[in-house]
């Protein structure tokens, strides 16, 4: 059935890449601004063009993953302690508030407030792009967990810090995964388009200078690295959910690594 | 022994109540749905707070926190914790009570053998069936081996072939646990045939408390004999191969029983026991009728001496004579 499925989804692209390939070679849309596939995989044997696209690539990566990983640092820590201290309920509407603000709305006023910073910039963008939802998703998955296991858990003798460990906190980490791969894609955008308006580094700042010299069969394969890599990271969060779930909602790892059979 | 001297539950409609629940027996909080038993188990529990006293043993339990009450709560939904196998579900009270490793594993293997679990071990919780979750947690919930067992309608959701084996199983764990349990439930019949000590709550207050048998003698408005049943002293009992029926003064009525019918003097006609028909065998007088949306509320009257509550979907008026089939009740006896 997976493998299925895989296929189904290679022949999607395939056909996507054909009918790209027909009109931008044998149709009216044919021309230089619209160049086909095979044109846009030929600039990837250009040694230049590689080397330009792996250095602004690891700027890009860098401070995506960097504002990311400090997002999902401080948003489940503050979480926790505010959850655990029972505060969240002064914290949550704030949370809201800048949850429902686009990400890429802060980067006009970061450029004001920090001005145009190479690295801090984009960080800090893509910091408030995921440290907003990740504390909202954190508090809200705190505030929806079981309360009738917690109150079983209690009685059977587990004090709150134990109770905090073994129910509440690996419930609450199966809610945060949906937002955490969210936010992993959108930290991604956020720090390119900060890039494109900004910065003089990393893919965004690359797609920008393509589209000035109107080499677009450049720009589409820096769009298409980018449109890979987010691919890439969706199917790896995928994967570590789907071991979370197996290990914490069916599967027998958990079983073998304890007292269990 | 449990005492519970309750004078509020905040948001709960729990009022005043004080009863003493019997050490080492089976007692039963039975009432309609929101008549606050569940409020009642989870004060009991400390998991709820609530204005009053709870004393085990003649000690106020009021400020000791619920995991140092040594109490287990088996809620009515299961709650098995999700993130566990059924092992690990069963332990948990073990492990976190600072057992050891082989103790853990011996206690819980007996448990699981005794509840017939034994398979499940590895499994986690979605995917058991519902008799298979009931047993799962209160195998938990006796694996610490608590000095007060509270059981929150353990039948329910259960369909009823399921359920009649699980209250079996569920009986004789309450047995051999040889100490204090109290059980909730909506079942009248569960109530009467099982309870040592009975609790009657309705609409947040106790309106009986005592042995099932002293309910007979208890003054019941009403709506509550409406939902209760009616509760009718016996001329005799009698029991053989097969039966057992209680004679009032010319009708005789089958009864239900597991054990034998000496020296009950009091039995409970559940309103669905009552049948308004023409086949009917017994013939009674309407003395009053209340309209209950689609259905009649009424009260009838057996040769002026037994006074019955029904609930039927057939139109009755008040004054005539109608047939009815008394097709069980239940026992009352003291234990």
């Amino acid at each position: 059935m997976r493998h299925v499925r895989r296929c189904g989804a290679l022949a999607s692209i395939a056909v996507f890449l054909i009918a790209w390939e027909f009109l931008a070679r044998f149709t009216p849309l044919a021309n230089p601004l619209f160049p086909p596939p095979t044109r846009v995989a030929l600039t990837f044997t250009n040694q230049r063009f590689l080397l330009t696209l792996a250095v602004n690539y690891g700027y890009t990566a860098v401070r995506a993953l960097a504002g990311f990983a400090l997002g999902l640092a401080a948003g489940i820590a503050l979480g926790v302690a505010l959850s655990a201290k029972g505060l969240s309920s002064f914290v949550q509407p704030i949370a809201t508030i800048f949850f429902a603000i686009p990400s890429v709305a802060w980067i006009p006023l970061l450029i004001v407030w920090m001005g145009v910073k190479e690295m801090a910039l984009p960080i800090t963008a893509s910091f408030l792009c995921s440290f907003p939802p990740v504390l909202y998703g954190t508090i809200n998955a705190f505030r929806t967990a079981d309360r009738e296991e917690v109150d079983v858990a209690l009685v059977l003798g587990a004090r709150p810090t134990q109770v905090m460990k073994d129910i509440i906190l690996p419930q609450a980490l199966m809610k945060v995964i949906p937002v955490v791969k969210a936010e992993a894609v959108m930290s991604w955008k956020t720090v390119f388009v900060s890039e494109m308006v900004a910065l003089s580094s990393g893919l965004g700042y690359l797609a920008m200078t393509y589209s000035s010299t109107l080499e677009v069969a450049d720009l589409l394969a820096v769009i298409s690295v980018l449109a890979l890599t987010t691919l890439a990271l969706i199917e790896g969060l995928d994967r570590v959910e789907a071991t979370l779930v197996r290990r914490w909602l069916g599967g027998d790892s958990w079983s073998r690594s304890s007292y269990g059979p | 022994m449990v005492e519970v001297q309750l004078r509020s539950v905040r948001n709960f409609i729990l009022k005043s109540i004080t009863d003493t629940f019997p050490s080492g027996k089976l007692t039963v909080v039975l009432g309609p749905n929101g008549a606050g038993k569940t409020t009642l188990l989870r004060v009991i529990a400390g998991v709820e707070r609530y204005e009053g006293s709870v004393l085990f043993d003649g000690r106020p339990v009021d400020d000791v926190p619920p995991y140092e009450r040594n109490v287990s709560y088996v809620p009515q939904r299961s709650s098995l914790f999700k993130n566990m196998s059924v092992f690990d579900n069963v332990a948990y009270g073990l492990r976190v009570r600072g057992c050891g490793r082989d103790e853990v594993r011996e206690k819980v293997y007996s448990l699981l053998k005794a509840f017939k679990l034994e398979h499940l071990a590895g499994k986690y919780p979605h995917t058991l069936s519902g008799g298979e979750a009931k047993r799962v947690a209160l195998a938990r919930a006796l694996a610490v081996e608590p000095q007060l067992l509270l059981l929150d309608e353990p039948l329910s959701g259960l369909d009823a072939e399921v359920a009649e084996l699980f209250k079996q199983e569920l009986m004789m764990a309450i047995r051999s646990f040889r100490r204090t349990a109290v059980l909730v439930t909506h079942s009248v019949r569960t109530a009467v045939q099982r309870a040592a000590h009975l609790l009657l709550l309705w609409g947040g207050e106790a309106l009986y408390r005592g042995p099932p048998e002293g309910i007979g003698r208890a003054e019941l408005p009403d709506e509550v004999h409406f939902w209760l049943g009616s509760v009718v002293r016996v001329g005799s009992v009698r029991s053989g191969v097969g039966y057992m029926e209680a004679s009032i003064d010319s009708v005789t009525i089958p009864l239900l029983s597991s054990e034998g019918v000496e020296g009950v003097k009091y039995i409970v006609i559940p309103p669905d026991a009552l049948k308004v028909c023409r086949e009917g065998d017994v013939e009674a007088k309407v003395v009053k009728v209340v309209r209950s949306g689609t259905y009649y509320r009424a009260v009838v009257d057996i040769s002026g001496v037994v006074k019955l509550y029904l609930t039927t979907p057939a139109p009755v008026r008040e004054g005539e004579v109608t047939r009815l089939r008394i097709q069980y009740g239940v026992p009352l006896r003291s234990r």
